[in-house]
């Protein structure tokens, strides 16, 4: 059995898919940049990957490349599920008001500009208080 | 320079970037956004992030759109004060590096969590319903 060498192949792009997937994995987490998160994730994977091959070539310590694959691949996986929880949340939304009664669309209209009347009713009591103070 | 310096000096920088982003450039013509709201044409859990991030970097908290992005902008804040000091002292804690490592990555994620659950709870609710 070979024994593992003192050397850095792999060490850079391993803290790269590392750092990558980190931030990849946070992102994911965010609807608003989940698309952002697979890019990042998949850079992430890519650059584990070299890195643990570059690693095992050289007989070097493939930690950082193994952590950073791990973590991109779990941030990746998430942020497809955001992507695709939404993509179903719009789907169901769409079908809902497709089916739906239009008497029943039309109580759903009121209520909503009676909603929204209420809210700029007490954004513009907050604004006077606001003046006030 | 040992790895874990070189990950905090990069986390520090991102971000550090970040809050320049966010303090400078969100109302911006390079302003990132909601891929969300830009594919579906509805507004998701976490818009309005960008530009609360863009009130706190200015000492301004009275004004929040979205009451989960000050746990965000904390847990940004915090780390980025941790990192820089770990950047600084990371020669002492050397011989305990491993050590730190794991208890460094245990405690993020443990918050990490903690402040995204309630996003993940409303998202889960609105599946429900």
């Amino acid at each position: 059995m070979s024994e593992i060498q003192n050397s850095n192949a792999g060490k850079a792009l391993g803290i790269a898919g590392l750092v990558l997937g980190i931030v990849g994995l946070i992102v994911s987490f965010i609807p608003c940049f989940s698309f952002w998160g697979i890019i990042i994730g998949t850079t992430g994977i890519v650059l584990s990957a070299i890195s643990i091959s570059q690693a095992k070539k050289a007989n070097a310590k493939k930690g950082l490349g193994t952590a950073g694959l791990i973590i991109s691949i779990v941030g990746t996986v998430i942020a497809i599920v955001w992507v695709l929880v939404f993509a179903a949340a719009v789907n169901t939304i769409g079908n809902a008001i497709e089916n739906a009664n239009p008497e029943d669309i039309k109580e759903l209209q009121e209520s909503i500009e009676s909603m929204g009347e209420q809210i700029q009713e007490e954004a513009e009591m907050l604004n006077e208080n606001d003046s006030l103070n | 320079m040992s790895t874990y310096k070189i990950v905090n000096i990069i986390l520090a920088g991102i971000i550090g970037l970040i809050f320049i982003y966010s303090g400078f450039f969100v109302h911006s013509d390079t302003s990132i956004h909601c891929t969300v709201k830009s594919i579906y044409g509805i507004d998701c859990i976490t818009c309005g992030f960008s530009r609360d991030f863009n009130q706190y970097v200015q000492l301004n908290f009275n004004h929040s759109i979205n009451s989960n992005s000050f746990n965000f902008f904390l847990f940004f804040l915090i780390n980025l004060f941790i990192r820089t000091i770990l950047i600084l002292v990371n020669k002492r804690i050397l011989k305990f590096e491993n050590r730190f490592i794991i208890a460094d990555s245990l405690i993020q994620s443990i918050w990490f969590i903690l402040i995204i659950s309630p996003i993940i709870l409303n998202m889960w609710e609105v599946i429900k319903k």
